[in-house]
């Protein structure tokens, strides 16, 4: 069919852009991978030669440098898992919140909002302080996971709360009125309609989360503690792997192989824990958003 | 009646959470002002920004420069970090095959754990040295700019990818009718259907850079004095309150929660103002 | 009521707490009814304030109570704990405390109960955290154990952990905590009965000296510079103007010409208060261009700028430097710096790492620390580059 030239040029100006946006994206991609490699040869160069298996599950020895990090990749798991735990409920049921009563109480919805930007830029020395006032003291649970992972919860709870927010909001009108036509209650709406399709947003919230809890140094040593041995329960003082390696690296002389070792090891436990979490959060969605 | 009774604990179990989470920040302001009170009340909240300067065991408690130096640092590190993270975002979501994209969002998850000690200890083994090359003393507001980029890109990126994944598939369909290309239909549709939660995640990157610790506290150089000089060091609040808070008592002590207010007030300022600026948006 | 400590007040740890002459003896007081501290030290031959700490402790775990009356404070028994005077025994939740005739049987601990895990698939994890939350009930399986909790100085608490490490292995029932906060932390701490013993790395001041006190270890500091600058040393004016901000050129040290990058530390560590005192400044003297927290902050800071200075600990040098970091450091007075120097104090910048206790310590505490500061110990302070103590000399306090 002949294009009239308008169309022809307003074609070939959106390749041009296109073209030059693709360009720029895989760039901006392009350096974040360079940057991440640059790290992570840094750190193998460093510390690559303490990796094994029994780097894995021994205990550390001679204040870190030698031995492995058995005991605290326990705590730094027990850790992450109750912040996930405790902040992922809340942060998804926050959301809901403000998806549903963006309506009916938009004032709530706008301090609700406000609150959880304000809290994402608390210090995390703040957070460890008041961690360690409110839950150690206070609530008397000591140097303990559960002080340090309640603590990270409240850390990772914004991020993983917008992470749920945006995929909520984004979720158009249409399903929504097609919903509301059948006369669905809201659980119903949620479960089938909107959680199924703000499902990418929730796993990256998770991914967030993880994140931000793993990356957490500051708040832990005041709320989890600094004792390397196995945890027995989770009242006991633990000490995270982000925690170990800042020891080794700024407390500890001649620690720096093994702190780079232990980041390493970091990062490859990441790999893991975002995996299950990626597959978890999507069963459990897909779950959801069957038939009814 | 089921449904019914459902839905009303699902609206009063959504509006409990919602609460807690708002009351998180409560508790943590009220802890961090109790704790203030001392020093606000023996030195007055005026002197934290007429003093000489921050001498806090003879007497001067000027913040006003620590602020300063904690907003350049985070504004610089946003301003760097968020272009690179939303073309990440767009990258990750629209402009690459599944699996280059999938690569490079296990990437930027895995940068967005990097211990802040890890980063740091980068910028002090790497970065310093290469500034200080440059000019010395190499820790400086440029680094802490730089390394905090690099903490907070992958926060925007991800909340940045998300947003833009949730726009409806309508409008990509849409887009696609009308012959645009799949990276085209972005400036056209799909950014302006995600504008609010990209200035969001820009946002969260900001709230997270104005509160890191630990990478800055290992690369700005940490001597008290005005952020007039790019290669010049800089302390900020954050980095303040790390380095002297396990040695100070008394008032010194609770001279440094109030920095953490100040920053708490400063955030909230911020958060303030974006959110009065930002239009309601309308449903797609 | 009061709080548990640790990981719950479990029935053979209160036998633990129990397991001392006073402490039985103050209960055995308590059973027939509330007393008055001053009744308690009168009848029992104690210092005062060591009662006080005993009472404390007995408070901790839940078996007494306090309460404020008049001028004085009262103790009683727990209400957990407290049972008719005519029984005269003591109620431990697993097992009855009898102090009326010779005990028929020995206490009888029962069985732990334990969460059965129940379901399938994820349901395993929830197994796993339950098992691993605090257990009511007495638990038998696991041997009567004393936990220490030690906190303070983050320079110290490397060694302490590893000092800790070797005593558990030979002492099986101990368990210590160690946990990091700053030495002004841990001064706290052992004072409001918190810890029961506290690291510091420096010398206690005089408003400090009701704590005693015991010098594990020796620290030295001294100045860095890079291992291309060829610099000799300095003397103390020259140093003092150097950090006054007044010499700001190598050249003025007898170096070659480049700018001086000043590296100090923070205010409040006892590094800087050490090393102003050795100099001769005030802290407010001060002009650096880098103000660090931790020694390897300072190292690699030197090691990446050919026109650095700063101030380190000689021992985190010293590994630093044999591990190929390219500092050196400058003899001070004549004496170049080392751990040997540091030990017999020929070299004069040096501080002492403590470990502090409310009155004298005792027990476990007191095994400990005397393990600490024996010579069983001095392998693993060396290999944390710090001096042991000279133990030709009378030991420091």
């Amino acid at each position: 069919m002949h294009e009239p030239p308008a169309i022809r040029l307003e074609r070939e100006r959106g390749r041009a852009g296109e073209r030059a946006l693709a360009a720029a994206t895989g760039s901006a991609a392009a350096l974040v991978l360079v940057l991440f490699a640059l790290i992570v040869a840094g750190l193998v160069q460093r510390g690559g030669g303490r990796l094994g298996w029994s780097y894995l599950v021994d205990a550390p020895q001679d204040a870190g440098r030698a031995g492995g990090i058995g005991p605290i990749l326990l705590s730094t798991l027990l850790l992450v898992g109750i912040a996930i735990a405790a902040a992922g409920p809340v942060a998804l049921a926050s959301a809901l919140f403000l998806d549903g009563a963006e309506r009916s109480a938009p004032r709530a919805v706008k301090l609700v909002r406000a609150s959880l930007d304000v809290l994402a830029s608390v210090p995390s020395i703040v957070f460890g302080l008041f961690g360690n006032a409110l839950l150690c003291r206070a609530l008397g649970l000591g140097f303990s996971l559960l002080s340090g992972g309640l603590t990270l919860a409240c850390m990772a709870l914004p991020f993983m709360a917008r992470a749920a927010d945006e995929g909520l909001r984004a979720v158009a009108r249409e399903p929504r009125l097609a919903a509301a036509a059948l006369a669905l209650s809201r659980t119903t709406t949620m479960r089938h309609v909107l959680l199924p399709a703000a499902a990418p947003a929730l796993v990256a919230g998770v991914a967030l989360g993880i994140g931000r809890a793993l990356a957490e140094t500051a708040a832990l040593v005041f709320t989890s503690g600094y004792v390397d041995r196995a945890p027995t329960s989770l009242l006991d003082s633990g000490r995270a792997l982000s925690v170990h390696v800042y020891d080794l690296a700024m407390n500890v002389a001649g620690g720096d192989a093994s702190a780079c070792g232990a980041a390493l090891l970091l990062l490859g436990f990441v790999l893991v824990l975002q995996a299950g979490a990626r597959a978890l959060t999507r069963r459990a969605f897909a779950a959801a958003g069957a038939a009814p | 009646m089921r449904p019914r009774l459902a839905d009303r604990l699902l609206g009063a179990g959504t509006a409990a959470a919602a609460a807690a989470a708002a009351a998180i920040v409560l508790l943590i302001a009220a802890f961090v002002l109790g704790e203030s009170l001392p020093a606000l009340r023996e030195i007055g909240a005026a002197r934290f920004f007429t003093d000489g300067g921050w001498h806090p065991t003879a007497d001067g408690f000027n913040l006003a420069p620590m602020l300063l130096a904690s907003l350049a640092v985070a504004v610089g590190a946003t301003l760097l970090a968020a272009p690179v993270a939303l073309l990440v975002a767009l990258f990750c979501a629209a402009c690459a095959p599944e699996w280059i994209a999938n690569v490079v969002r296990r990437v930027v998850e895995l940068l967005a754990s990097i211990p802040s000690v890890v980063v740091g200890f980068f910028g002090l083994v790497a970065l310093v040295p290469l500034i200080a090359r440059l000019r010395p003393p190499g820790a400086s507001l440029l680094a802490g700019v730089l390394v905090l980029a690099l903490m907070i890109l992958p926060t925007i990126a991800l909340l940045a990818e998300a947003s833009l994944r949730a726009v409806p598939r309508a409008q990509w369909v849409a887009a696609a009718a009308l012959g645009i290309g799949r990276c085209g239909a972005l400036r056209r549709v799909v950014i302006p259907g995600a504008r609010r939660g990209l200035l969001g995640a820009i946002f969260l990157g900001l709230a997270r850079a104005l509160g890191e610790t630990m990478a800055v506290l290992m690369v700005c150089g940490n001597d008290v004095r005005w952020p007039t000089d790019l290669f010049g060091p800089v302390r900020p609040l954050t980095a303040n309150i790390a380095l002297e808070m396990a040695y100070a008592l008394g008032r010194h002590r609770s001279a440094l929660f109030v920095s953490g207010l100040l920053l708490m007030a400063a955030v909230t300022v911020l958060v303030a103002a974006s959110h009065a600026r930002a239009a309601e948006p309308s449903r797609a | 009521m009061a709080t548990p400590k640790g990981s719950g007040s479990d029935c053979a740890g209160r036998l633990k707490v129990l397991a001392d002459p006073t402490r039985l003896a103050a209960v055995e007081m308590l059973m027939a009814g509330p007393r008055r501290v001053a009744e308690l030290h009168a009848a029992l031959d104690v210092d005062q304030s060591l009662l006080s700490h005993h009472l404390a402790v007995l408070r901790e775990h839940g078996l007494v109570e306090a309460e404020r009356a008049g001028k004085g404070v009262l103790y009683r028994l727990a209400a957990a704990v407290r049972l008719p005077p005519q029984a005269a025994a003591i109620d431990l939740g697993c097992c009855r405390l009898s102090f009326a005739a010779p005990p028929a049987r020995a206490p009888v601990a029962a069985r732990p109960r334990r969460a059965r895990p129940r379901g399938r698939g994820a349901a395993g994890l929830l197994a796993l955290a339950a098992g691993l939350l605090p257990v009511p009930g007495c638990g038998g399986e696991a041997a009567a154990r004393t936990r220490l909790s030690v906190t303070g100085s983050s320079t110290v608490a490397p060694l302490v952990a590893e000092i800790a490490r070797r005593f558990e292995a030979l002492h099986p029932e101990a368990r210590i905590d160690v946990q990091t906060g700053g030495s002004g932390r841990g001064i706290a701490d052992v004072r409001s009965g918190v810890a029961d013993l506290g690291m510091v790395s420096r010398a206690l001041r005089p408003d400090e000296s009701e704590l005693a006190a015991c010098t594990i270890a020796w620290d030295g500091i001294a100045l860095i510079v890079h291992a291309t600058n060829p610099v000799a040393e300095p003397t103390r004016a020259q140093v003092a103007a150097v950090y006054r901000g007044e010499a700001r050129d190598w050249s003025r040290l007898g170096a070659p010409a480049g700018p001086i990058t000043v590296v100090s530390k923070a205010e409040g560590r006892s590094t800087l208060e050490l090393f102003l005192d050795h100099f001769g400044l005030a802290a407010g003297a001060i002009r650096a261009d880098i103000v660090i927290g931790d020694n390897a902050q300072g190292i690699k800071i030197v090691a990446g700028n050919p026109r650095a200075i700063g101030y380190v600990s000689i021992g985190a040098a010293a590994v630093e430097i044999a591990h190929g970091a390219p500092i050196r450091m400058l003899p001070f007075d004549g004496v170049d710096p080392s751990l040997a120097a540091v030990r017999d104090a020929t070299f004069p910048i040096r501080r002492p790492l403590v470990l502090v206790s409310r009155g004298a310590p005792e027990g476990v505490a007191r095994s400990f620390v005397a393990f600490a500061a024996s010579e069983a110990a001095d392998d693993l302070i060396e290999a944390q580059s710090f001096a042991p103590p000279d133990r030709r000399a009378p030991a420091t306090r």
